[in-house]
């Protein structure tokens, strides 16, 4: 008898005669971020800054009725590792993909999931992702051949910079910054004085600073991921340099000061996201995102929070779960906070999958970052 | 000139490092013939101890008897009891196989229960420049 008892469930659940209530009540939207290794501050702030968009969307009642299903998958930083992530997930059939936010891992993954027809929302910013004619990915940062022009426009009229120098990471994010920026620097007749590559996960910046104080440059544009960042900030504070450092958000965002401490004050940059912008919903959004996670977000924390609203206001607009419906739809579109007030500020995505929006001009004073003008959509 | 010994003193700094950590995998090879592959968590997990430590209050030289009590507890006592011990009767092979897992449940571990990302730690010098010549 009790043999019978314990065999019964074994027997309806293999004849499949149980009703798979968990998976038609919600949506299976995976998440493969950096976890871990040299990625390791962008993508646990985007994750976080995705959690709760996940969160608030789920406690009113998920998105057409259904709640969010989002398993979280460590690419650890690795281009390989995060195509095997792809790989695995797209053997269970997603709606839509969320990350990577590494440039390398995205050029990988995407190759997939365009095969697979499935749209990927992406926090990398290489310009050559929007340029390979995928019509399955999607940014929630500004690509690169948006933001250098306006850095390259700050240098020639606000530092009035006749020589640069250019310090970069070895990595898809930082060579198309780097191609992209020295491409603009020669069309504003500034000329690259010293053009020094770096490597992901670089611990001594030494050398690299002893170069740069020897190229007389204007001023530096420093383009190296988090961690990297800060590293060389302390580095070129302990070595006296005293050249106007410009970065592009990375430099300027709130782990790097957090991990730079005095050595972040003066630089200047341009910030295409960031939690100090004068916009309520940002602050808000600020306000919440340290109360939940304790710590206080970078420009990453907003790519994630407007991914998942991204996602939702789409599928809303098309009312339905259909892939292929979602990449048209969201071409073209122009979502607003009054629409979508998770969406923070006014977004469009164009025919590339590339986001145009507001964004600011920042210098880091006292330990903060602080918005010293904010630069209109390129579209307006 | 100032270059080249601002980059020599940089250099040392960093061949310091790994020449500690050199030593520490030099001593338990010359004491046990075994190599730790979990040598380089070894060195991440009192940082993370002090680290905890000051986050909870505690001041730095506090936080670091903290750190080297629970090193000596956990890296030493700990380990030799759970790892070495019954692993040793086996040979060397299966206890270096071991140092392989622990390595990856120390650094798994630090992730989940306190962050995979970096984290500011004070400096223990000044970071004023100090010119020499």
């Amino acid at each position: 008898m009790l043999r019978s008892v314990l065999f019964a469930p074994v027997i309806v659940t293999s004849l499949g005669l149980t009703s798979p209530v968990h998976a038609q009540s919600t949506v299976y939207i995976p998440a493969i971020l950096e976890l871990s290794g040299a990625g390791a501050v962008s993508g646990t702030n985007f994750r976080d800054g995705m959690l709760l968009a996940i969160d608030e969307i789920n406690a009113k009642g998920g998105i057409l009725g259904k709640k969010i299903d989002t398993p979280l998958l460590d690419t650890q930083s690795e281009a390989g590792t995060s195509r095997a992530q792809v790989q695995k997930v797209l053997d269970n059939k997603p709606y839509v993909i969320i990350g990577p936010v590494f440039s390398g891992s995205v050029l990988v993954d995407m190759l997939l999931t365009q095969q697979a027809e499935i749209p990927e929302i992406v926090g990398g910013e290489a310009a050559a992702i929007t340029q390979k004619g995928n019509p399955y990915i999607f940014r929630t940062s500004f690509g690169q051949q948006f933001s250098i022009p306006k850095i390259a426009n700050y240098m020639r009229d606000g530092i009035k910079a006749k020589t640069v120098a250019v310090l970069w990471v070895n990595n898809d994010f930082g060579k198309g910054g780097r191609d992209t920026f020295i491409k603009e620097m020669n069309s504003r007749d500034i000329r690259v004085v010293a053009d020094i590559s770096t490597e992901s996960g670089q611990t001594d910046f030494s050398a690299d600073v002893v170069k740069l104080k020897g190229a007389t440059a204007d001023a530096i544009f420093v383009y190296l991921n988090e961690e990297e960042s800060a590293r060389f900030l302390r580095e070129a504070k302990k070595q006296g340099i005293n050249k106007p450092l410009i970065g592009e958000t990375t430099l300027l965002g709130q782990k790097v000061i957090d991990l730079a401490g005095e050595a972040a004050n003066g630089v200047r940059g341009h910030v295409g996201l960031t939690i100090d912008a004068p916009i309520p919903a940002v602050q808000e959004f600020a306000a919440r995102f340290k109360m939940r996670f304790n710590y206080a977000c970078d420009h990453n924390g907003i790519k994630g929070y407007t991914a998942v609203y991204f996602i939702k206001h789409v599928t809303e607009k098309i009312r339905k779960f259909d892939s292929g419906a979602f990449a048209e739809a969201a071409h073209g579109m122009t979502i607003t906070p009054k629409d979508e007030p998770g969406i923070l500020m006014e977004a469009t995505w164009d025919k590339n999958g590339d986001i145009d929006r507001i964004s600011f001009l920042g210098e880091v004073v006292d330990g903060k970052q602080k918005i010293v003008k904010t630069l209109p959509k390129l579209g307006k | 000139m100032a270059s080249f010994i601002q980059l020599l003193v940089s250099g040392l700094a960093t061949g310091a490092i790994y020449a500690l950590i050199a030593v520490g995998f030099t001593l338990l090879w010359q004491t046990s013939q075994t190599i730790n592959f979990a040598q380089g968590e070894f060195v991440m997990l009192p940082a993370f101890f002090v680290l905890a430590a000051m986050n909870a209050g505690a001041p730095f030289w506090l936080a670091a008897l903290i750190g080297i009590s629970l090193s000596v507890l956990i890296l030493g006592i700990l380990f030799k009891v759970v790892v070495v011990d019954p692993m040793l009767k086996y040979g060397v092979l299966p206890l270096v196989i071991s140092t392989i897992a622990l390595s990856l449940l120390l650094k798994e571990s630090t992730k989940d229960f306190y962050s995979s990302q970096a984290q500011p730690f004070p400096a223990l010098v000044p970071a004023d420049r100090r010119p020499c010549f």
